[in-house]
C-alpha cells in the first residue's frame, strides 16, 4: 500500500537526483587581447589587456619582443564567479607600453599557459605616429544649468601634469531648488587614465552671481597614465526637482503646487570636458629600479624581532607610504643576504585619501630563515619614485636594522607563515589538506522529502499500530472470558435439567447427552474449538487443563457415553452420581483454569 | 498404525484450531512486527545516506586543485562557495583552514580549524594543525582551558552531533522495536524488554540533547578568535579605558557580553576585558 502511493514520487526524486549532474557545465575557456587605444605618439603609453575567462591556472603570458615598444609595468586583477555548481575566474593581465617609434604596429599574438593546455588571444593593431596622436574627445559643450535654478560645472586641479600624477576632478552641482530624490552621478569618460573616487561633500551654502545656493562636490582623481593630450569627458547627474526656491523665504511659496511633490520633474545636467596635457615623465635621471610610481613615498623597515634563532622564522616587513597611486608600485627590489634563506615577499596594498590626495601603503612581507649564529645588519632596501612637485627622481632607503641570531633549539616546532605559493618550513609545517569524498552535510542528518518525513515519523506510525492492534487483542481477550463466563451458567443449567430428567429411568440415556453437551460446550468455549470437536483425544490434548482433571474429564464422559449408548446396564442412581460429578468438575476446571 | 495416522492427524488439526481467536490475531501481529521491523532498518539505512552531491564534491576537487596549484585565493574562494551553498563538513573547513594559514591568516585559520573539530572531533590532521597554530600563536586548547563548559562538551569531543544524532535515531527506532516487543510479549521476554526499553530512552533523550547541544555551539557558540594582527584588550568598552594588553592574531577568547562596537571577552587564562567586535572571528 505504501510502496504504491510513495512509490512514483520516490521514482521522481531518483530521477530528478541522477539528472543533477548534468545540469554543471564547464566554463568555456577563451582568450582575448585588448588596447585602450588604436593610434598614439612617439613616447606616449597604452594599456595592453589580455582578457582570459575560464581557465583554472594561467601563468604570466609571454609578451615576446615587442617590436617599437617597452613594457613600463603590469598588473593583473581576477574575480571569481560560482555558477551552476561550476567556478570560473576572469583574470585581466595589464601591461603599460610605451611607444617608442612611429610605425603600424601588431601585437600578438599572445599564448596563454595553464600548464596543460595553451590559449592564444588574437592580434591587435595600433599605430605609432610623430608628435602628438589626435584625441577623440566630445566636442560638445554640456550645459549644466537648468534655468539658473540648477548649475552644475566641473574643474580640475591643473590642466597639466606628468604621467601618474594625481589630477583632482571636482564636480560642482548647485541649486536652488527643492530636490525630490537623491542626485545620480555618472563620472566621466577617462580614457588613459586611472582613477580613485574620492568622494563629496556638502551639501553646503554658496553665493553664486548673488545668488544662495545648496553645492554639492563630486570629487574623483584621475592619473594619467602616458604622455599626449587627454580629454577628461563629460560628467553627468541626474536629478529630479520640484521647483521651488528653497531660500525665498516665502512660506507660501508652495500654494499652488503639490505639496506632496507629485508635479516634480527629471533633469540631467552635464558638466563640460576639459582638456588635460600630460607631461612625459623625463628620462634623465631615471634611476635603474624605477618601476613607476609617481608621488611623495617612505621606505620603512620593521623586524618581527631583533633576537633570533637559527631555524627560526624573522619577519621582515617593508612599508612603503606616502601620497601617490600605490598600485603603481612595483616589485620589491630584495637585496641578497647571505646565511638567510630568503623566501618571495608577500604584498598587500591598502589605499586612503587625506585631504583630496590619493595615498596609501604598500607592505612587503618578507620571511627569512637565518642559517648561522651571529650578529648581522639587514641593509640595501631601496626604493625611487618620481616626485612631480619638484619634477625629479627620488631614491627613498630604509635604516638598515640590526639583528642577533643565537643557536637555534632543535625540538623548536616553529612555523613560518609564508605567502602565496611559497610556504615556509622551519621544523614542522600544518598537514596536507584532504583530499575526500564529501558528503553534504555534516552537522546534521538531513534528508529532505518524503524520505525525511519518513524517517522521522513512520517510527511512530508503527508505534501508534502496535498500540492499536494491543488494545483490539485485549479487547478480544476479555470478549473471550465473557463467552467462557455464558458457557459456564449455560453449562450449569443443562445440568439442572439433566439432573430433573435423571429421575426418570427410562430418560437416564437423555440426561446423560444432556450433561456431556453441558460438559463438552463449556470446553469448547475454554479452548476455543466448537462442541463437536471436544473427544477425548482433545482432552487429554489440551495443555492449559491440569493433567488430573484431563482423566477425570475423559472418564466422566466415558462413563456418560455407556449410560447413552448402553442404558439398560446402568441405573438411575448411577446418572445422578454423574450428573453431581460433572457440576464439581466444571466448577473445578473453571476455577483451577482460571488461576 | 492407522490409529496413530488420525491421531497425528486430529494433533495437527488440534494445533492448528488452538491457534483460531486471540492466538491467530497474536500470529498476524507476528508477521506485521517482522514487516515493521525491516521498515525500519530500512529507515535506518535511509538515515545515513545523504542527497546527491556529486556538484559538490566537482566543485569541492576543483578548489584542492587551485590549492595544490598555490593558487590559494582561488583555493580558498572554492571553498568558501561551498560553505555559501550550505555545505557544513569538517573537510572543507579544514582545507579553508589550511588556506588562511598559508595566506598568513592565523585568526582565520584557527577559527576554521574548531569549526573543522566541531564535526569532525576525532580528527587527527584537524587537531595536529591547530596545535601548531595554538603553539605558535601561545595558547593552549582552550576548550579545556575555559572549565566547566569543557567538562560539559567532553562527549562532543568524542563524537560530532551528528553521530550523536545517528545515535538518537538508532535508539528511537529500537524504542520502538521494544515497545512493540512489550506490547505483544508476554511472561520474562515482555520484562527484558521493557527493561531495555526504559535504557534505549534514556539514551535516546541523551544523544538527542547531545545532538542539539552540538548544533548550536556549531551554530554561534561564545568563543572567538581575534583576526587582527594586533587588537587592544581593553578595561572597559571603549577606547579612552585602560588598555590591558595587546592581543595578536590567533588568540582564542570566551564571548560575555556585548556593548555597541564593544564585546566583553575571557581570555584562556582567566583575565576579562574587552575587544573591538570587528577584530574578533566568533566560532
Amino acid at each position: 500500500m505504501m510502496t504504491r502511493r510513495f512509490g512514483p514520487a520516490v521514482a521522481a526524486v531518483i530521477v530528478i537526483a541522477a539528472m543533477l549532474p548534468a545540469l554543471a557545465f564547464g566554463a568555456e575557456l577563451s582568450a582575448e587581447a585588448r588596447l585602450d587605444r588604436t593610434m598614439l605618439g612617439v613616447g606616449d603609453r597604452l594599456v595592453l589587456t589580455i582578457a582570459v575567462t575560464g581557465a583554472s591556472e594561467v601563468r604570466d603570458p609571454d609578451l615576446g619582443v615587442l617590436d617599437g615598444f617597452r613594457v613600463e609595468h603590469s598588473s593583473r586583477s581576477q574575480s571569481i564567479s560560482v555558477v551552476n555548481f561550476k567556478m570560473t575566474r576572469s583574470l585581466n593581465l595589464q601591461y603599460v607600453l610605451t611607444a617608442l617609434k612611429e610605425g603600424d604596429y601588431e601585437l600578438g599574438p599572445f599564448a596563454v599557459s595553464t600548464g596543460k593546455e595553451v590559449y592564444v588571444a588574437d592580434p591587435v593593431r595600433v599605430k605609432v605616429v610623430k608628435g602628438r596622436a589626435p584625441q577623440s574627445s566630445s566636442p560638445d559643450a554640456g550645459r549644466g544649468d537648468d534655468d539658473d535654478l540648477v548649475l552644475v560645472s566641473a574643474s580640475v586641479d591643473r590642466t597639466r601634469a606628468y604621467v601618474g600624477q594625481q589630477i583632482t576632478h571636482t564636480v560642482k552641482f548647485a541649486y536652488r531648488v527643492r530636490m525630490l530624490n537623491e542626485p545620480r552621478y555618472v563620472p566621466a569618460e577617462h580614457t588613459g587614465f586611472w582613477f580613485e573616487e574620492l568622494g563629496s561633500s556638502g551639501p553646503e551654502v554658496e553665493t553664486i552671481n548673488g545668488k544662495q545656493y545648496y553645492v554639492l562636490k563630486l570629487r574623483t582623481a584621475y592619473f594619467p597614465i602616458s604622455s599626449g593630450k587627454f580629454t577628461i569627458g563629460k560628467s553627468s547627474i541626474r536629478y529630479a526637482v520640484r521647483d521651488t526656491d528653497p531660500f525665498s523665504g516665502d512660506p507660501f511659496s508652495i500654494f499652488g503646487r503639490d505639496p506632496f511633490g507629485r508635479g516634480g520633474r527629471e533633469a540631467v545636467g552635464e558638466t563640460k570636458p576639459i582638456e588635460i596635457e600630460v607631461l612625459p615623465l623625463p628620462g634623465e635621471g631615471r634611476p635603474e629600479d624605477f618601476t613607476g610610481a609617481v608621488g611623495q613615498f617612505d621606505m620603512r623597515l620593521t623586524p618581527s624581532s631583533r633576537t633570533v634563532k637559527t631555524g627560526e622564522s624573522l619577519t621582515l616587513t617593508v612599508k612603503i607610504s606616502g601620497r601617490g597611486n600605490v598600485k603603481s608600485i612595483g616589485d620589491l627590489a630584495v637585496p641578497e643576504f647571505e646565511d638567510f634563506r630568503v623566501f618571495a615577499p608577500r604584498a598587500r596594498e591598502s589605499a586612503d585619501v587625506q585631504r583630496l590626495r590619493v595615498g596609501g601603503v604598500k607592505t612587503f612581507d618578507l620571511v627569512l630563515v637565518p642559517q648561522r649564529t651571529g650578529k648581522y645588519t639587514l641593509e640595501g632596501f631601496s626604493f625611487s619614485y618620481f616626485d612631480p612637485e619638484p619634477g625629479k627622481y627620488i631614491m627613498s632607503t630604509a635604516d638598515p636594522i640590526e639583528i642577533e641570531v643565537g643557536e637555534g633549539d632543535e625540538a623548536l616546532t616553529g612555523i613560518v607563515p609564508g605567502s602565496a605559493g611559497q610556504i615556509g618550513v622551519a621544523r614542522r609545517d600544518i598537514r596536507h589538506i584532504k583530499r575526500v569524498e564529501i558528503s553534504g552535510n555534516e552537522l546534521r542528518l538531513s534528508p529532505s522529502g518524503i524520505r525525511g518525513f519518513l524517517m522521522r515519523y513512520l517510527p511512530i506510525a508503527v508505534a501508534l499500530l502496535g498500540i492499536a492492534v494491543s488494545i483490539q487483542r485485549r479487547r478480544a481477550e476479555v470478549a473471550g472470558k465473557g463467552m467462557v463466563r455464558k458457557a459456564f451458567k449455560a453449562a450449569m443449567r443443562n445440568l439442572k435439567a439433566a439432573r430433573a430428567l435423571a429421575r426418570d429411568p427410562a430418560r437416564a440415556a437423555d440426561a446423560a447427552g444432556m450433561t456431556a453437551r453441558a460438559v463438552k460446550s463449556y470446553l469448547g468455549a475454554r479452548t476455543g474449538m466448537s462442541e463437536g470437536l471436544v473427544d477425548h483425544f482433545a482432552i487429554t490434548s489440551t495443555e492449559a487443563m491440569p493433567a488430573d482433571l484431563r482423566s477425570r474429564v475423559t472418564d466422566l464422559i466415558g462413563g456418560l457415553d455407556k449410560i447413552r449408548f448402553a442404558p439398560g446396564e446402568s441405573g438411575a442412581g448411577e446418572i445422578g452420581d454423574l450428573v453431581d460429578r460433572a457440576g464439581e468438575l466444571i466448577r473445578l476446571v473453571d476455577g483451577r483454569w482460571n488461576k | 498404525m492407522e490409529q496413530v495416522k488420525n491421531a497425528q492427524l486430529k494433533s495437527t488439526h488440534l494445533e492448528r484450531t488452538q491457534l483460531g481467536g486471540s492466538e491467530l490475531v497474536s500470529s498476524r501481529l507476528k508477521r506485521a512486527g517482522l514487516l515493521g521491523l525491516v521498515l525500519v532498518m530500512a529507515l535506518v539505512a535511509a538515515a545515513s545516506g545523504e542527497q546527491d552531491t556529486g556538484e559538490i564534491n566537482t566543485l569541492f576537487d576543483q578548489a584542492c586543485d587551485f590549492y595544490e596549484a598555490g593558487d590559494l585565493v582561488s583555493a580558498r574562494a572554492g571553498f568558501e562557495a561551498l560553505l555559501s551553498m550550505g555545505v557544513r563538513n569538517g573537510a572543507v573547513y579544514y582545507n579553508l583552514g589550511n588556506c588562511y594559514y598559508k595566506q598568513g591568516e592565523v585568526g582565520r585559520a584557527v577559527a576554521n580549524y574548531r569549526r573543522a573539530l566541531m564535526l569532525a572531533p576525532r580528527d587527527e590532521d584537524t587537531r595536529v594543525n591547530l596545535d601548531l597554530l595554538r603553539s605558535a600563536v601561545g595558547t593552549r586548547d582552550t576548550t579545556s582551558a575555559f572549565g566547566a563548559g569543557g567538562i560539559a562538551q567532553a562527549p562532543l569531543r568524542l563524537a560530532s552531533a551528528r553521530e550523536w544524532q545517528i545515535v538518537f535515531y538508532a535508539s528511537y527506532y529500537l524504542c520502538i522495536i521494544f515497545l512493540v516487543g512489550v506490547l505483544f510479549l508476554s511472561g520474562r521476554s515482555r520484562a527484558t524488554a521493557a527493561r531495555v526499553l526504559v535504557a534505549l530512552v534514556i539514551v535516546s533523550a541523551c544523544s538527542f540533547a547531545l545532538s542539539a547541544q552540538g548544533r548550536s555551539l556549531f551554530r554561534g557558540g561564545s568563543g572567538a578568535v581575534v583576526v587582527a594582527e594586533k587588537t587592544e584588550f581593553m578595561s572597559g568598552p571603549g577606547a579612552a579605558f585602560e588598555e590591558l594588553v595587546k592581543l595578536s592574531d590567533g588568540v582564542e577568547l570566551k564571548l560575555r557580553a556585548r556593548s555597541g562596537i564593544w564585546v566583553e571577552a575571557q581570555l584562556p587564562t582567566g583575565e576579562v576585558g574587552w575587544v573591538r567586535e570587528g577584530d574578533l572571528e566568533p566560532i
